[in-house]
């Protein structure tokens, strides 16, 4: 009796019925395999994007050593140098890639020897970018350059344009410190007004202006 | 096809071909959760995550090895991260459990009913173990390695758990010895 129903349980386990899930979520793992299946492609052309840049890069540098080799001019060199500079620079601005972007930043403002270029080229990329992250991390390298009219500008600017409370705070945290005149007005006329963001007007009444 | 060099192609960014291992195995890993004791929900949600984790580190696939222990070592690991999550707090009372779901409905929905409760009344380790070999049909070797525990200790343990759902249906339902 004993050794019968072990084997009857053993044969009902092994034909236990297979149990049927829903066709939503059939449905989604179909979406999910579209939707990774062109992440997959967008990550393959970023890679390719990024070699191509490289490429370029060499080829660039290359040249300028020819040029420089044929002709003994190191301001040509320098040009060439520029150049390879101003194409990386163009791919950093356009690079979907947030990890990416920083790290471009990253090098672009270490090798770039003219401080006034390199203002020029972190006020442009202030103003064009869209991610928030990125964006904190290039006003925390232009806050270093403050003593400069044309950043001061920006920051009142930003400070009167800026949408992203967290962006906005990392603005007036610089202004405060600097106490520039024009943008310590504005940040007093926040204090009093309501279409401020409420996170950013507490900020502002904490900061005690 | 073998599964093996469908997995290969998934690697290689053809993603799309992941839906045949779907099809073919959708059913089997939403069937272990449900005799695991999930709800519907969580074990719909279950089977997409693992899946999902079947493309992203089909990568890592050791393509000397068989896919189907592979997927039956994904699917206990993403139910050991549930229970770390959701503790017992989750598990569908056991009367709730019907076999209303199921592909082909050809058996005796009193008895599959009776054996699943007994099979809810095990350890964890034990159901896993028994739906492994019974019902996923691995072989011993191949849930050995998924265990992590020798091909011996798997018979041994398979046999007693048989036992032990023998010994629960003798006490539970003792007026239908045959």
């Amino acid at each position: 009796m004993k050794e019968i129903n072990e084997f009857k349980i053993s044969s009902m386990l092994e034909e236990f019925p297979e149990l049927k899930m829903s066709d939503k979520t059939q449905q989604k793992f179909k979406r999910t395999c579209d939707n990774m299946q062109h992440e997959t492609k967008k990550s393959k052309l970023q890679y390719i994007n990024v070699w191509m840049s490289a490429a370029a890069s060499v080829i660039m540098f290359i040249l300028g050593y020819g040029i420089a080799d044929q002709t003994n001019n190191s301001n040509e060199i320098i040009s060439s140098k520029e150049y390879t500079r101003q194409l990386l620079f163009n791919n950093t601005v356009q690079n979907p890639s947030l990890g990416d972007r920083l790290a471009s930043i990253q090098y672009l403002v270490s090798s770039q020897t003219n401080t006034n270029e390199r203002v020029k080229e972190l006020i442009y990329m202030i103003k064009t970018e869209s991610n928030e992250n990125v964006k904190l991390a290039l006003i925390e390298i232009i806050s270093s350059y403050s003593n400069l009219i044309e950043v001061q500008d920006l920051l009142e600017e930003q400070l009167q344009n800026e949408s992203n409370p967290l962006v906005l705070i990392s603005v007036i945290n610089i202004i405060s410190e600097l106490k520039i005149k024009k943008g310590m007005e504005i940040l007093k006329n926040y204090q009093n007004s309501n279409n401020v963001d409420p996170l950013v007007k507490n900020h502002i009444t904490y900061l005690k202006l | 096809m073998t599964d093996e060099q469908v997995i290969k192609k998934v690697a290689k960014g053809n993603i799309g071909l992941s839906m045949i291992l779907f099809k073919k195995y959708n059913g089997k890993v939403f069937s272990f959760y449900r005799y695991m004791g999930l709800s519907i929900e969580d074990a719909e949600d279950l089977t997409h995550e693992v899946f999902e984790k079947v493309i992203r580190s089909c990568g890592s696939f050791n393509l000397d090895k068989l896919f189907k222990p592979w997927l039956y070592q994904i699917m206990r690991s993403q139910l050991v991260d549930f229970r770390r999550v959701n503790g017992r707090t989750k598990y569908v009372n056991i009367s709730e459990f019907d076999f209303k779901e199921t592909v082909d409905f050809e058996y005796d929905e009193i008895e599959l009913s009776k054996l699943n409760m007994a099979l809810l009344e095990l350890p964890n380790h034990d159901r896993e173990l028994i739906l492994l070999v019974k019902f996923q049909q691995l072989s011993y070797a191949e849930a050995a390695t998924i265990f992590g525990i020798s091909e011996g200790a798997v018979k041994t343990r398979v046999h007693r758990i048989i036992h032990k759902l023998t010994d629960y249906f003798k006490k539970q339902y003792p007026n239908e010895r045959d």
